[in-house]
């Protein structure tokens, strides 16, 4: 397997290189998974936290905020780590106070940016619950959201998707909210059951 | 804070974050590897299982199944490979009535309403009957085609089926495919349910993985 830099790791995943991020996939996913699983997590516990780190990191790569010190892995293994403990700390708040100082200051020793990295995993947290469901919808769904999302008005979409009315696309718009948020509760409910 | 399911679940949706995530195309296009990465090596891993846990077994699997092959193999004709009614009947599952989610339509009287009353209840010819009387509803063709898959009747489910997707633009496309491919199983028409099988695999919709275990399925034949 080729070495990559923690330069062209940071750039690859900015630029979605396939190569790198399978690279950054086969090499550190498994640990990830290890670490989780001895740590009472599960697989799919496993999967959500690699892919909220990788999605912090990329943000801080894209926003030119992540300046290492370290090497990638040595910076990704503790956004994943912190991730997983903040997991459990939210879901178990007897946990909090063991968890709090002993591991979140780990990072990298100061108050202000452990703040800042759980405002980022949180924001990651729904993002990822939002983009993965929005790829579960109907395809027809996926336009219709892009279409709002761009600020396109009711009517323009009516015209924009040849539906026959405004009143019908209000209603393709309720069904399609309602399929998301179904999708949601089910993707949240299946998670707590694990 | 974990994301507040219910939050998001309430009225109070909390559209602009939703639509600022989903207009995030570099995020979206990352995602859509990291998805594509795990789900190959999740197939992999399986494969990776079912081969060590064959070699596990494989010293008493033997000797039982040389005990058997003498004296099965006489009565028997050993075949490995599924045919086209076994991975129908593996994959095929009845669908449910969309009545129970969509509740606040469920009183008023229509054809269709009435058609996904007697489905519900089995009585797929009372069914069917009601659905034609509208025959431009895209769920009355949807569940007219469940209900001839029911009555065994593939060739006229196939036909509803493809009215749907040929509409485009609707609500059901996926159902429609995925359904599509399976009574091309049935009937043994292999290229064509491979071919909507393919297409199924290559799109995001909930039927994707089950369509890519079925090809596999199917290419052991």
């Amino acid at each position: 397997m080729a070495k990559f830099s923690t330069e062209r790791i940071l750039a690859g995943i900015v630029e979605n290189d396939r190569i790198v991020i399978q690279y950054v996939y086969d090499k550190y996913f498994a640990s990830i998974k290890s670490y989780v699983l001895k740590h009472g997590g599960s697989e799919t516990d496993a999967w959500d936290v690699f892919q909220d780190s990788l999605m912090v990191v990329y943000e801080q790569a894209r926003t030119g905020d992540l300046i290492l010190k370290n090497t990638f892995i040595t910076y990704f293994y503790s956004v994943c780590k912190y991730r997983w403990l903040k997991q459990l700390r939210d879901s178990s708040p007897s946990q909090h106070e063991e968890f709090e100082y002993k591991n979140e200051t780990e990072l990298y020793g100061y108050n202000n940016y452990v703040v800042q990295l759980d405002e980022e995993l949180e924001q990651e947290e729904r993002v990822r619950l939002y983009q993965e469901n929005f790829l579960k919808l109907s395809k027809e769904c996926q336009k219709l959201f892009k279409l709002l999302a761009k600020g396109l008005t009711t009517k323009e979409i009516t015209e924009e998707l040849n539906y026959k009315s405004t009143g019908f696309t209000y209603k393709k718009r309720r069904l399609c909210k309602e399929q998301l948020l179904k999708k949601i509760k089910e993707n949240n409910d299946n998670t707590l059951k694990l | 804070m974990k994301p507040d399911s219910k939050h998001m679940i309430s009225n109070n949706f909390p559209e602009s974050d939703f639509f600022g995530a989903i207009q995030d195309e570099h995020k979206m296009a990352l995602r859509e590897t990291l998805l594509d990465l795990h789900y190959k090596e999740s197939q992999n891993n399986n494969k990776y299982v079912i081969s060590i846990m064959s070699w596990k077994v494989q010293s008493i699997a033997a000797s039982i199944a040389i005990f058997l092959l003498v004296g099965a193999s006489f009565l028997f004709n050993m075949n490995d490979s599924m045919t086209n009614e076994e991975i129908f009947g593996q994959y095929y599952t009845t669908e449910n009535s969309i009545l129970t989610v969509r509740s606040n339509t469920a009183a008023e009287y229509s054809p269709v309403n009435d058609g996904l009353k007697y489905f519900d209840q089995q009585n797929y010819e009372k069914a069917l009957y009601a659905f034609e009387l509208a025959p431009e509803n895209v769920v009355a063709k949807l569940y007219a085609g469940f209900s001839y898959m029911e009555l065994q009747q593939y060739d006229q489910a196939i036909e509803k089926f493809k009215n749907i997707i040929d509409q485009k633009d609707n609500l059901f496309i996926d159902q429609a495919e995925w359904n599509l491919g399976l009574c091309y199983i049935i009937t043994n028409n292999t290229d064509q349910a491979k071919e909507i099988l393919a297409q199924i695999t290559n799109s995001n919709t909930i039927y994707n993985i089950r369509a890519q275990q079925l090809l596999e399925d199917m290419g052991n034949n």
